[in-house]
């Protein structure tokens, strides 16, 4: 397998932190929405699906960022 | 002792590694995800009967068999499709780790020790789909109960295996179970041995099984075998992997 020291920081991702990070955040807010329903009530506030889905996108941003 | 070949690939690899990953994280997010997991699915079962918990002990053995599985046929074959899998497991965790250098320095170097976060949804939506199946057979807590032994062989996998590539085990050298899998699966990673020998990284229940165990012992031997060398065979010969 050829190796390749970078001397700075990557330029080309992986897609498959692409695609990883749209299905974690899928899988976060759905895991977000269930787990809100069952501590609330069904569906969940506006307000709480909203923060649900920030923080998957969060989450789902990092995993790109982080090329994970 | 580190070959010059593995120092130049580590090297490389962590070079890699993007600013923006944390090592922390990455293993915070696996665990919350399956936490959260087993704590909605347990929300849903009531006043389980001692054949329903049944499911339990048998979702383990699976979860092995799938786990060995996995291993030999996929993280070390290269398929069309998985190939991803193979690249990142075969030709880099496998040079990054080997038997004469297994351990990790820093937590960065947990972005190739701990599978990437969705590959746990990955499981946890095959064992939901499973979970589904043994409800619609006609029990509900089993079912979920299913979900709960999955997302927990999951991150006792992790874990398992992080106890492998840790340098100190001044505590976990005596702790059953890990203290064999750690033998075990350092000497999995001898390039002699890593296509066809030793493919548990929880309990060596399938490489019992299926002989594809290093070591020439019973099962019990085989799951308290600990650090023991004695029984390791002689010669270990091919396995028939297809």
């Amino acid at each position: 397998m050829p190796i390749t020291v970078r001397d700075s920081q990557p330029v080309k991702r992986n897609i498959a932190s692409l695609v990883g990070g749209v299905v974690i955040a899928v899988g976060c807010f759905v895991l977000w929405v269930l787990v809100a329903s069952q501590l609330t009530q069904w569906p969940p506030s506006p307000l709480i699906t909203a923060a649900g889905l920030a923080v998957a996108l969060g989450i789902g941003v990092w995993i790109r960022v982080a090329d994970l | 002792m580190m070959s010059s070949r593995q120092a130049a690939f580590r090297a490389a690899y962590r070079a890699q590694i993007a600013p923006a990953y944390h090592g922390l994280l990455h293993v915070a997010l696996i665990y919350a995800i399956g936490a959260a997991t087993i704590w909605y699915a347990a929300q849903h079962i009531h006043g389980p009967t001692w054949l329903e918990w049944l499911v339990v002990p048998v979702s383990v053995i699976l979860a092995n068999i799938f786990e060995w599985f996995l291993h030999i046929q996929v993280m070390h074959r290269p398929r069309r499709g998985f190939m991803g899998i193979y690249k990142r497991h075969t030709l880099a965790h496998h040079v990054f780790f080997t038997n004469e250098e297994p351990f990790h320095d820093t937590t960065r170097d947990y972005r190739i020790v701990f599978f990437p976060p969705y590959a746990l949804i990955a499981f946890l939506v095959m064992a939901s789909c499973g979970g589904f199946v043994v409800s619609a057979l006609g029990s509900s807590n089993a079912g979920w109960l299913v979900v709960c032994t999955a997302a927990g062989m999951y991150m006792n996998y992790e874990f398992f295996h992080w106890c492998c590539h840790v340098r100190d085990d001044r505590i976990i050298r005596h702790l059953p179970f890990v203290n064999t899998i750690r033998r075990h699966h350092i000497a999995h990673h001898d390039t002699a041995l890593m296509m066809t020998r030793n493919m548990n990284l929880t309990y060596p229940f399938a490489d019992w099984l299926f002989g594809t165990s290093d070591l020439d012992r019973g099962m019990l031997g085989h799951l308290f075998n600990g650090y023991d060398t004695r029984f390791i065979r002689r010669e270990v010969p091919p396995v028939a992997a297809e």
